[in-house]
């Protein structure tokens, strides 16, 4: 659990109703044109409207029976042997996924990551083919007519090619998805019986570090790891690893079975610290890990009694009491005393000012607004080690939900991809031929998954920033021609204007067309099962969905309006 | 033109198929195994392949699994491993332990008999991932990981002797000479993941619960039979056919570090010396005068030089020069020496010395120290090569060390002249920098 990415619902909106916005605006323009061009304006605009309102009158009972069409037709091209594939893959998958591996922390994420992607891997192709192949086939055979003269609405085809082939790769879906939770479960029983597969639930902060002298940081000391996303604090100094938590109140505290069989209210603390030792000191135990719980309101600081040992690349989950008892030297005017804690009561603020300040803009403390925050503090109270700790290294543990929870929502991210895919496929489908359209989504696909997404991304968003060196094509040009380095200004003047002019229509066409490819890795929920974890509904499942959505109703419109002007006799 | 039926031509087609058959079975017909193992039959491919050993099974255990893969992928098995080392050192660099595994699984079953993938491997999970660890036990499940990683390399390569010489040096010298050999050797015999293996050693890497050290004897000496018909490419010859005498000083060593002393330790280094002079001494070694061996009196060189025709002192020089490269004679005047009832008690009497020292008990520790360095001082006049060597003179230099604390910082007096072995303590000076990080770590002061 390295990567989070945080997903902004208001702002996906914003960028989607801008970009269909451009698309319709160009659209309108290129139908504008081809009016004028053929002096036929308002018998254009007229037919364009006709087919639109078609669009809003929709009969269920049409798209049904065309649905269960599209199911049989799928199912009569033997689009089920996917399952021997399938079954194959699985009769020898053990033989290249055991190995002689006893570890069930290394060994079950293997098994999940094999399943999911195995389901994924094959259900691609077959959606892909499906859905490019069906409509372009319709038309070649010619069996289209008989249905396009039935009165059927254009739009109607469309969805329910769409619905059925989502029924056939819904369905094979839950029939490979349902075996290979059943092959988890044996393959994980046979190798450790007690183990009990969960899908956690996990709440993250926000991680800032203080130094060994106090001062605030924005990351701990590098020791020297070409892996930088864990930083390190040192070993009995004052620095620490400080983790903001918001919406902690009772439902943070979860029951928990103590050795003598007592069902207690826990706070459960999970966390994956790295330890860095600058000597072996005492080898028997691992390094120590302190937590200190703040109310960032009152300023009140708790030591947490039981420090504990790490255990390095494993689970180290640590319980912690709603109460706490801790000695405190300073108590009772330099007596020293013990003292009790509630840590919903006198931990737990209820709205608080938490300050975020910023080591580069010592005048500029950044300050939110949170409600029911707390913030742990984390440091090693052995002398001269250091404790590594990384974004989601630390987390507070709500009641477990069953494994199923969490694999079945990354199955539910698979089926989303296949579902878009389809989309995607119907909707080319209906204005190319069939290997144009496959061939058009397998491009869709590489160039929105991995290095090249990231790649487009950057682009987009250094372009967007003004920090691409360089400039756009003109400027390039203009660069290669001159001589110029990338990073030299140019002399201000109207020439200068015009080609930057010019780039920023190139780029913004490049950023709206960036948008419209599609992004697939939302999809990959697999590694939240894999690690264990449940997937989360924000930022795991609903980009999923909006993606979905995103394409889903402009695909709607374009399929509908090609199938109406395309002229349907042509091979 | 073709003027034959469509019947015709399948006939001929038939009869064409027919007779390619003869020459295809003659080639091609694939060898099967008889009872013992052997391959037996076959075409002249097979035959072929058996005369210059090129077939699969000639090499080790075939994996059915990788030669799938290596099927599955046609002609692809170079990307495919070039990707997997990419993901292997992302894993590693990330520290997914579990993605590294995978990866490295992945590619020795797609290249299982290239050697230096399981060299590198094996040693990088034994060293660099088990130290990557925090916690004592699992960087021992590493280090074991490292060796069943070689050992599954040696089953796939059975005659490389590279993979049994790297096995034996994880057990032996990763396991044994580590910060945290104390714990490591314990666990070689008793396995600190007592739910799997229920208090004994991993049954895969130690099924007799050997001493780390002559399971690495084994090992090594493995490696030297296979020596034998292989050449190896870790270390000069001379060195590497001396690494199963040197695991058993090394075991000897290790029981005196661990305080054990008396009988057992004299036996251990007995079989040490026997081991290097008998086995290691007399091993035939080629140089420009022919075959010599290290454990050579002048009866014997006059033989060899008699034999190749040359002088004695072309036999001797070369005979010499071999012997540098192991520190032979050192290591033969040591095994004796501490064969002798006499070193083995002067040790033990300094070790429980320290041991005094450690509980405070000053007046033991003088005492129980003299008297032991008054034991080495004799050994010293009987064993010349003895006190010639750094590990005994730092030994030596430690245990006076001790001598000097209770005197000189404790008593506030000096370090009387009549201490045994008072003069070499004064010629050595200069190796007080050395010890005096060994003194503090044992010593505790």
């Amino acid at each position: 659990m390295t990567e989070l990415r945080e997903f902004d619902p208001a702002l996906a909106v914003l960028v989607w109703a801008a970009v269909v916005a451009v698309l319709t605006l160009l659209g309108a323009g290129v139908v504008t044109l081809a009016g004028l061009l053929t002096g036929k304006l308002s018998l254009t605009y007229g037919r364009l409207g006709t087919s639109i309102g078609e669009l809003f009158a929709f009969s269920p009972a049409r798209v049904w029976a065309l649905a269960v069409l599209t199911w049989r037709e799928a199912v009569r091209r033997r689009v089920l042997l996917v399952f021997v594939v399938f079954a194959v893959l699985f009769m020898f998958g053990s033989w290249f996924l055991n190995g002689v591996e006893t570890r069930t922390d290394l060994l079950v994420p293997r098994f999940v990551q094999f399943v999911l992607k195995t389901i994924g891997y094959l259900l691609f192709p077959v959606s892909l083919l499906l859905a490019c192949w069906g409509l372009p086939e319709d038309i070649r055979r010619r069996s289209l007519h008989t249905v396009v003269t039935k009165p059927v609405r254009r739009g109607e085809v469309v969805v329910g090619r769409i619905l059925g082939y989502a029924g056939v790769m819904t369905f094979a879906l839950l029939i490979m998805a349902t075996i290979g939770y059943g092959w988890i479960d044996r393959s994980v029983k046979q190798i450790d019986p007690d183990a009990r597969l969960v899908s956690r639930v996990p709440v993250f902060g926000d991680l800032r570090f203080r130094g060994s002298r106090g001062e605030p940081m924005n990351q701990g000391i590098n020791v020297g790891d070409i892996w930088t996303y864990r930083s390190y604090v040192t070993g009995q100094t004052q620095a620490r690893a400080i983790f903001t938590f918001e919406g902690l109140g009772e439902n943070a505290f979860s029951t928990v079975r103590t050795a003598e069989g007592e069902e207690v209210k826990r706070l459960i603390l999970e966390s994956s610290f790295e330890a860095f030792r600058t000597l072996k000191g005492d080898m028997t135990r691992g390094t120590l890990v302190q937590y200190t719980f703040v109310n960032p309101k009152t300023g009140l600081r708790v030591d947490d009694p039981d420090p504990f040992p790490i255990e390095e690349f494993q689970k180290n989950v640590h319980f912690v009491p709603r109460e706490l008892t801790v000695y405190e030297p300073d108590a009772d005017g330099g007596e020293g005393a013990y003292k009790t804690y509630d840590i919903l009561e006198d931990l737990i603020a209820d709205e608080a000012d938490v300050a975020f300040p910023d080591p580069f803009a010592p005048d500029a403390v950044k300050t939110v607004k949170m409600r029911n925050v707390m913030q742990i503090e984390v440091g090693t109270p052995d002398r001269s080690q250091y404790l590594g700790v990384g974004q989601a290294d630390l987390f507070v543990r709500l009641a477990d939900r069953s494994f199923a929870s969490g694999y079945f929502k990354a199955v539910a991210g698979i089926w989303l991809m296949n579902l878009l895919v389809i989309t995607l496929g119907v909707t080319a489908g209906s204005f190319v031929k069939g290997p144009v359209a496959t061939v058009l989504l397998l491009s869709l696909f590489l160039v929105g998954l991995g290095r090249t997404r990231e790649f487009l991304d950057e682009l987009v968003t250094t372009f967007a920033s003004g920090s691409w060196d360089g400039g756009g094509p003109v400027e390039s040009i203009v660069r290669l021609i001159q001589h110029m380095n990338p990073i030299t200004d140019f002399d201000p003047g109207p020439g200068v204007t015009l080609m930057k002019a010019v780039d920023s229509v190139f780029m913004g066409g490049l950023v709206a067309v960036s948008r419209v490819i599609p992004d697939f890795t939302p999809f990959a929920l697999g590694r939240f099962p894999a690690e264990g974890f449940d997937v989360p509904f924000v930022d795991g499942l609903l980009p999923a969905i909006a993606t979905v959505l995103a394409f889903l109703i402009p695909c709607l419109v374009v399929g509908h309006l090609a199938l109406r002007f395309r002229e349907l006799e042509a091979k | 033109m073709n003027t034959l039926t469509p019947t015709q031509r399948k006939w001929v087609y038939l009869a064409a198929i027919v007779v390619l058959l003869f020459p295809v079975i003659y080639l091609g017909r694939p060898a099967s195994l008889d009872d013992a193992g052997a391959t037996v039959g076959g075409g002249k491919l097979a035959d072929l392949r058996k005369d210059y050993d090129l077939g699969e099974t000639s090499l080790g255990d075939v994996d059915p699994s990788s030669s799938t893969m290596n099927l599955v992928l046609l002609g692809f098995r170079g990307i495919a491993a070039s990707q997997l080392w990419v993901d292997a050192i992302d894993g590693a660099q990330t520290k997914d332990w579990g993605k590294l595994k995978d990866a490295v699984q992945s590619i020795i079953m797609l290249q299982p008999h290239y050697v230096k993938v399981w060299r590198f491997q094996g040693w990088n999970l034994a060293y660099n991932v088990s130290s990557a660890w925090d916690n004592v036990d699992d960087r021992y499940y590493w280090v074991k990981d490292g060796a069943k990683f070689l050992k599954q390399g040696q089953s796939r390569n059975e005659r490389v002797p590279d993979l049994a010489h790297d096995t034996g040096n994880v057990i032996g010298q990763k396991i044994g000479r580590a910060d945290e050999w104390r714990f490591y050797r314990n666990f070689f015999k008793a396995d600190p993941d007592t739910d799997t293996y229920g208090g004994g050693p991993d049954t895969e890497l130690n099924p007799d619960g050997l001493d780390n050290y002559l399971a690495a004897r084994e090992e090594h000496l493995h490696a030297n039979e296979l020596e034998l018909n292989m050449v190896q490419h870790v270390m000069a010859r001379s060195i590497f056919r001396s690494l199963p005498a040197r695991a058993l000083i090394e075991y000897a060593n290790a029981i005196n570090r661990e305080g054990v002393f008396g009988d057992v330790s004299a036996e251990a280094w007995a079989d040490a010396f026997e081991a290097w002079t008998g086995e290691y001494g007399s091993e035939p070694m080629l140089t420009e005068v022919g075959e010599v061996y290290l454990e050579a009196f002048d009866d014997d060189i006059s033989a060899i030089a008699k034999d190749a025709g040359t002088s004695e002192e072309a036999v001797r020089y070369r005979i010499n020069r071999l012997q540098n490269m192991t520190n032979y004679r050192f290591w033969r005047e040591r095994c004796r020496a501490e064969a002798d009832t006499l070193v083995s008690e002067g040790r033990s009497e300094i070790y429980d010395g320290k041991q005094a020292f450690r509980n405070g008990d000053t007046e033991t520790a003088k005492d129980r120290i003299i008297s032991g360095l008054e034991k080495f001082e004799v050994a010293r006049q009987k064993y010349e090569l003895f006190a010639q060597q750094d590990l005994v003179q730092e030994d030596i230099m430690v245990a006076i060390r001790y001598l000097q604390v209770i005197y000189v910082d404790l008593e506030g007096g000096e370090l009387p002249e009549d201490t045994p072995l008072f003069d070499f303590w004064q010629q050595n000076q200069y190796l007080l920098d050395v010890i005096e990080a060994q003194f503090r770590a044992e010593s505790r002061y």
